[in-house]
């Protein structure tokens, strides 16, 4: 009777314990084998932080006073000229 | 007998086995977990990017551009190369097409395209050749070369980023921001101007990224992990303001091909505060690609160049003589009724006209070296030295660019009576540019010596550090600057840049100056045909808003500074009139 429990007690454990070694091995195995998505992200990282560079690079170009002065015109900018200064007086 | 023997065999062997054991686990434990850990630990050092430069309005003077290293692994490719023996020339001819055509601001011949091919080609092959693991095959290569190689889909080929200086605006402010290259251990360094001067706080600090990978090269989630985030250099905000810079080098690139000058430079610098608003010279060169220019146009001639200022340090002696007491605005020169003799030389007006009972604002005026000579006997060798020292000629600004130098001042006691007399006048001294405009602005601001200063604002991710205004001297009491500002607003008036003033459309403005014609000295006496040209003033004369010296090299259409520097300050200041939206005061 008591061998029986005994018995019984130990398959209980086991097959308790089963599935645990089972889920670690799993999820050890999975943790390992995820390199490949942390490397896709990390070259997905990789690759944005490099389009950022690149645009802000075009930003400053064409922003430069260089650009902006050739294109002024086209936009209908011109130098500003016969400036009168009012004394405050208005007379309409 | 024999099970004995079987024992004794069993048992040494496990004993030499368990020695193995612990040569292994113990002996060698901290080898092989090195090695190991070794293969299995990936470390990449990261870039910390350079810092930017910005014009005060936040537009950017000098930033980053990503660049590659393309590199080859010749192990790799060896594989290849036995199995087809044209594999490594082919190849070679492949990346050399694509990195000879990488520079496009050079336009090359047919013929030097062909030999340029030829020879990266050949260096090319010879690297390939090498028995090595890696190999570089070019720096800071762009985007789109990248591109290119990469399309060719080459085995071993690899490529690492780094990071290429930008310079948008181009040549615009060259001489003030420098460049950057690499130093002797190919590493980004700064040369001249800020991009020198801030080195330190410009360069970024390297991190690290360390990690297991497994055998496929895929990193480990629940491996040893350590990052160190690498840090951006300071960036560098400045007082100059990209549209005064602008218009000064528009106006100065224009008188430099109307008076057919060697060479122009301009500064304009806020009399209050020494912030510089704008500093340009001509011939500059392009920073972004700095090997195709000679070194000499790499020097900024306004702050290392030395030259006899001529006129425009006639406003430093007699603003000495007047705060001494020794003369006054009114003071009558008793020996301006001609040429004055004096140690074997003849010192004439620029005109050879001569007014006898000329005052102190007279001379000023009409810029006459007689009646400067008075003053400068009337201060004395001693008190002249005294007041240059107070001014501090002789000495660097102490502006923030690299490479800034003063040309000396001769000692006290080499001074003899000809000295003091032409010093009176300009020449026979040396300075620089930047000192004239630090004295000039001490006239303007009331009798402060400013420290002049490029960068306003120094920041980084964590603090922010104000440059403030930095009192050097002072030279000069209130009064006395207020009596040389009134002197030098009638020398615009009535002397000879007047007609200038009324062409260039700034006659209804109070604006004070000193033109300068100053004779170059070429090998022991003075060439009559070459002269520095120049004008130092400042605007409105009441409340000053800036403070501009122009300065033209050898001008061949006048070698008068009324008829050259003149024109071009009014045609600045005119602009600057309407940039700041300040209102006629005449």
């Amino acid at each position: 009777m008591i061998i029986s429990i005994r018995r019984k007690f130990i398959i209980i454990l086991f097959l308790l314990l089963i599935p645990f070694i089972v889920l670690e091995i799993w999820s050890f195995n999975r943790l390992s084998t995820l390199g490949e998505q942390i490397n896709k992200l990390a070259e997905t990282h990789q690759a944005l932080i490099l389009e950022n560079q690149i645009l802000e690079t075009e930003i400053s170009k064409n922003s430069s006073l260089n650009e902006v002065s050739k294109k002024a015109p086209l936009f209908g900018f011109e130098k500003p000229a016969n400036i009168e200064y009012f004394n405050g007086k208005l007379n309409w | 007998m024999r099970f004995t023997v079987i024992r004794f065999v069993y048992f040494i062997t496990v004993f030499l086995i368990t020695l193995r054991l612990a040569y292994w686990q113990i002996l060698s434990a901290d080898d092989l977990s090195a090695l190991a850990e070794g293969q299995r630990l990936f470390t990449r050092k990261v870039l910390g990017q350079r810092g930017k430069i910005f014009f005060s309005d936040g537009s950017v003077l000098a930033s980053n551009e990503p660049a590659f290293l393309v590199y080859v692994e010749p192990k790799v490719i060896k594989k290849f190369a036995e199995k087809d023996p044209s594999y490594l020339k082919s190849y070679s001819k492949k990346i050399a097409l694509s990195l000879a055509d990488s520079d496009l601001t050079t336009t090359l011949s047919e013929e030097e395209r062909f030999n340029k091919i030829r020879s990266i080609e050949n260096d090319i092959f010879e690297k390939l050749n090498k028995d090595l693991y890696w190999v570089s095959l070019g720096k800071k290569v762009s985007m789109e070369v990248k591109k290119k190689l990469e399309e060719l889909n080459l085995e071993g080929l690899g490529f690492d980023q780094e990071t290429n200086r930008l310079y948008p605006e181009g040549s615009s402010s060259a001489h003030l921001v420098g460049f950057v290259a690499s130093d002797v251990y190919g590493a980004d360094k700064g040369y001249f101007g800020l991009e020198g001067f801030y080195d330190g706080e410009l360069k970024g600090k390297k991190g690290l990224l360390s990690m297991e990978k497994d055998a496929l090269g895929l990193p480990i989630l629940i491996g040893k992990f350590f990052s160190k985030e690498p840090k951006e250099g300071k960036a560098l905000i400045l007082s100059l303001d990209r549209t005064v810079q602008h218009l000064v080098e528009e106006k100065l690139k224009n008188g430099l091909e109307r008076y057919g000058a060697k060479g122009a430079s301009a500064l304009v610098m806020e009399p209050k505060t020494g912030n510089i608003l704008a500093m340009a010279a001509f011939p500059n060169y392009d920073p972004n690609t700095p090997s195709k220019f000679e070194k000499e146009y790499f020097k900024n001639p306004l702050t290392v160049d030395g030259y006899e200022p001529g006129s425009t340090f006639k406003i430093l002696v007699m603003a000495a003589a007047i705060n001494e007491g020794v003369v006054g605005p009114e003071t009558i020169c008793d020996s301006c009724g001609g040429p004055i003799q004096l140690g074997g030389y003849t010192i004439r007006t620029w005109n050879n006209k001569y007014n006898p009972n000329s005052t102190m604002t007279d001379v000023i005026i009409h810029s006459d070296n007689t009646g400067m000579v008075f003053v400068g006997k009337k201060l004395g060798i001693e008190k002249m030295y005294q007041y240059l020292t107070n001014f501090r000629i002789g000495f660097p600004t102490g502006i923030d660019l690299q490479d800034e130098q003063s040309p000396p001042l001769r000692a006290k006691k080499d001074w003899s009576e000809i000295d003091l007399a032409t010093a009176s006048f300009g020449q026979g001294i040396s300075v620089t540019a930047t000192q004239i405009v630090r004295a000039a602005a001490a006239i303007a601001n009331g009798g402060n010596l400013l420290e002049p200063h490029l960068v306003s604002i120094i920041k980084d991710d964590k603090k922010t550090y104000q440059v403030k205004p930095r009192v050097q001297a002072t030279p000069i009491t209130p009064q006395t600057a207020q009596a040389i500002k009134e002197m030098m607003v009638k020398a615009v008036d009535e002397g000879e840049a007047k007609f200038a003033k009324k062409l260039y459309g700034v006659a209804s403005y109070k604006i004070a100056g000193k033109t300068g014609t100053a004779q170059i000295p070429v090998a022991g006496h003075y060439d009559p045909n070459k002269t520095i040209a120049s004008f130092v003033g400042f605007a409105p004369a009441d409340n000053p808003k800036f403070v501009m010296l122009v300065r033209y090299d050898q001008p061949t259409s006048s070698p008068y500074g009324s008829e050259t520097a003149a024109p071009t300050f009014f045609e600045i200041a005119k602009e600057l009139f309407t940039y700041y939206g300040i209102p006629p005061n005449e």
